[in-house]
């Protein structure tokens, strides 16, 4: 895992943060940081975080967290005995994550990845896994590299256990 | 004249709430309207308050608790992969 070879923060997006520059090669991913990220931390719908080239005042790349619900269904009653909670199960959503152009091939990928796992981690609001809407087959490919599992009818959302994080970070 | 281009949901009773940017904070503003449809509301995630729900069928909800409740260990790249993530933050 490569960190950052630049001076870096980590940090909820602000006003201060220059999105205009920022191009990760998906329009779309592009678009939500410049117009949509900001109306989503203020309507607490969704929190971004940047990792931010501190030298050169550039966004390198981004996630995002949100809390959200599985609603699982149709389970065998010895399934449902065993589940703290049913039928909604709380999660995390890991809506968006993205590397600017000129930072890829650098493994920040993987390293924002792992801030965006540890800070659910260490949440404090209640959470059973983190789940990812991958938003294409690259995506989908490195979630899995990341031993992401994909749900068996919708193999572009993908989830991880918080236990095996937990013994990811703390064993 | 001003022109921007934002994407919102309309509420099941018709209402149209807009966040516009911060800038226009506190400025009196006449509208025109023109839009155009992006998309139904995707059913598999509907809205929880302002939680959203994604819904599993039975297969994926069985696959999803029986991973809870006999969660994977991490492979022993990941495990690495989380130790250097944390010693680079001196945790």
């Amino acid at each position: 895992m490569a960190s950052p070879s630049f001076a870096y923060a980590i940090e909820p997006l602000k006003a201060e943060h220059e999105r205009s520059l920022f191009s990760c090669g998906l329009e779309v991913l592009d678009r939500y940081l410049l117009q949509q990220a900001g109306q989503d931390l203020r309507r607490r719908v969704a929190a971004p975080f940047v990792l931010q080239d501190l030298d050169n005042k550039r966004i390198a790349g981004y996630y995002t967290l949100c809390a959200t619900a599985i609603l699982v269904q149709d389970l065998p009653p010895e399934l449902v005995k065993k589940l703290p909670r049913y039928p909604l199960i709380p999660a995390t959503l890991l809506g968006r994550l993205a590397v600017d152009s000129r930072y890829q091939g650098q493994g920040l990928g993987t390293f924002l990845l792992l801030d965006a796992l540890r800070r659910s981690l260490m949440s404090e609001i209640a959470s059973y896994a983190v789940v990812v809407d991958a938003i294409d087959a690259k995506a989908s490919v490195f979630y899995q590299h990341h031993q992401f599992i994909p749900f068996p009818n919708q193999p572009q959302r993908l989830y991880l256990p918080m236990a095996t994080l937990s013994s990811m970070f703390y064993v | 004249m001003h022109s921007i281009k934002l994407r919102s949901r309309v509420d099941a009773d018709g209402v149209l709430r807009l966040e516009v940017p911060v800038e226009l904070a506190n400025l009196e503003l006449e509208l025109v309207l023109v839009y155009e449809i992006a998309g139904e509301v995707n059913q598999e995630a509907t809205e929880l308050g302002d939680i959203p729900m994604i819904k599993l069928n039975r297969e994926d909800s069985m696959t999803f608790v029986e991973s809870l409740l006999n969660p994977p260990e991490p492979s022993s790249k990941m495990r690495m992969a989380a130790s250097d993530y944390k010693r680079s933050l001196g945790l």
